[in-house]
């Protein structure tokens, strides 16, 4: 062990280098990080983005980490060279990083098992979310069938009282309640689906901005030689 | 079977061993040179100069930002808009239509569609009070000055949106900053009225 100085300045050399890399790089690039204005599409006015999750979404975020939705379902729009998200009409723009300014924790999620969920509240509704979450295989649902697994706890089934409630799940045939029951959201069906609601990243900003329409006169800058070539006499 | 028994044979590992010195090979100095060099040139091709703004597909900011909408008078009436739906709105409507206790009409309004915006500029900024006839009407109220609340740049988006706003049916040039600049230069004091505006060329 005659090395050991040599050892450790090795170590700590590789491990700054990580460090430098991985976390005060990306701190001094997006620490300060802000809300900003989306880009003003015609007359449309810019809005503030993004705003901070109302407070049941809020709780959702908490009911969607601890069920492990993120092991199956990403939320993040891929840029157009890594993938067709935006042809297949999973968000209008790529995902920023101001997309996740007040994620906490960020749930990117790794694997596409289920569908991306960043643009979900988009297109969503809450009561297809509550008979999804119920019964996945719901054959009102998706005509392809759908893998993931039933959340039934989020679920209570209890005795009708004077008149059914209003919230009551519309259930199919299979999974209907016995006569008299009823199967109602508990809380937390409810904070997950006001988080995946709140699943939007909307509005385009500096970072991507909208599609620019075609110039009306644009003209290759290679067209004018050759247009003038017959010209020559 | 302690390690302290007395009468386990201890075994002799003999000296401590130690690392002995050699040069690197020049071939990996070689390989990691090229690989450093393969690495700098990705960089200056993908990282986007290391700015927090710059994402795929644009390789630079200037890139970014060209792509971003151009038009200056675009980006005034966008700001001019945002700035009178958070304040001006709230009297005189998003609809610029006015509201009968609050504030006259914008849209239509022969005042705001005038050649020049000389006269709007000093209600914006010094507030006005006593009556005044919008569009045939006769209006008595009065309205703040703005003077402190916003900055040349802003009231001139503001005027230029009101006056712009084709939904309402409003047709009148833009309005430069300069010319609020003047008007606030004049530090006017209290609300303007009817008859000091009328001698206010608008041409």
């Amino acid at each position: 062990m005659n090395s050991g100085p040599m050892l450790f300045l090795g170590l700590f050399a590789t491990m700054a280098c990580s460090w430098t890399g991985f976390v005060l790089a990306p701190q001094l690039q997006l620490g300060g990080l802000a809300q900003t204005n989306t880009v003003a599409v015609g007359d449309a006015l810019t809005k503030t983005y993004p705003l901070p999750l109302p407070g049941d979404a809020h709780a959702g975020a908490e009911v969607y980490r601890a069920n492990g939705c993120a092991a199956c379902h990403t939320q993040m729009v891929r840029p157009a060279k890594l993938g067709p998200d935006i042809p297949r009409n999973l968000g209008v723009r790529r995902s920023l990083a101001e997309d996740y300014l007040f994620e906490q924790p960020v749930m990117l999620g790794s694997q596409r098992v289920g569908p991306d969920l960043a643009n979900f509240g988009r297109t969503a509704d809450t009561n297809a979310i509550y008979l999804h979450l119920y019964d996945p295989r719901d054959p009102r649902l998706l005509k392809s069938g759908s893998v993931m697994p039933p959340y039934r706890f989020l679920f209570e089934t209890r005795k009708i009282g004077f008149s059914p409630s209003s919230d009551a799940l519309m259930l199919s045939e299979k999974d209907a309640p016995p006569a008299g029951y009823e199967v109602v959201p508990r809380p937390q069906a409810r904070a997950l689906a006001a988080y995946l609601l709140s699943r939007r990243q909307e509005g385009y900003l500096f970072e991507a901005p909208p599609p620019l329409p075609p110039k009306p006169n644009a003209v290759p800058t290679n067209a004018a030689p050759a247009a003038a070539t017959p010209v020559k006499k | 079977m302690n390690p302290g028994d007395p009468n386990k044979p201890v075994k002799q590992n003999g000296a401590e061993p130690v690392a002995g010195r050699s040069t690197v090979p020049m071939w990996l100095i070689v390989v990691f040179g090229i690989l450093f060099y393969w690495g700098q040139l990705f960089l200056a091709e993908n990282a986007g100069g290391f700015n927090k703004d710059v994402y795929s597909p644009f390789p630079s900011f200037n890139e970014v930002a060209l792509a971003n909408p151009q038009d200056p008078a675009a980006k005034q009436r966008a700001e001019g808009r945002r700035l009178f739906e958070g304040t001006c709105a709230a009297c005189h409507l998003s609809s610029g239509l006015g509201s009968a206790d609050k504030a006259p009409p914008l849209a239509g309004s022969e005042w705001v569609l005038a050649p020049s915006a000389d006269r709007i500029a000093r209600i914006d900024l010094n507030g006005l009070t006593g009556p005044i006839n919008v569009k045939g009407q006769d209006w008595n109220l009065t309205m703040v000055p703005w003077k402190d609340n916003f900055t040349d740049d802003q009231i001139a988006s503001i005027l230029t949106y009101i006056r712009t706003q084709s939904e309402w049916g409003n047709k009148a040039g833009p309005v430069d900053p300069q010319i609020i600049k003047a008007a606030r230069a004049e530090a006017h004091p209290g609300p303007e009225t009817t008859d000091e505006l009328m001698k206010i060329p608008v041409q």
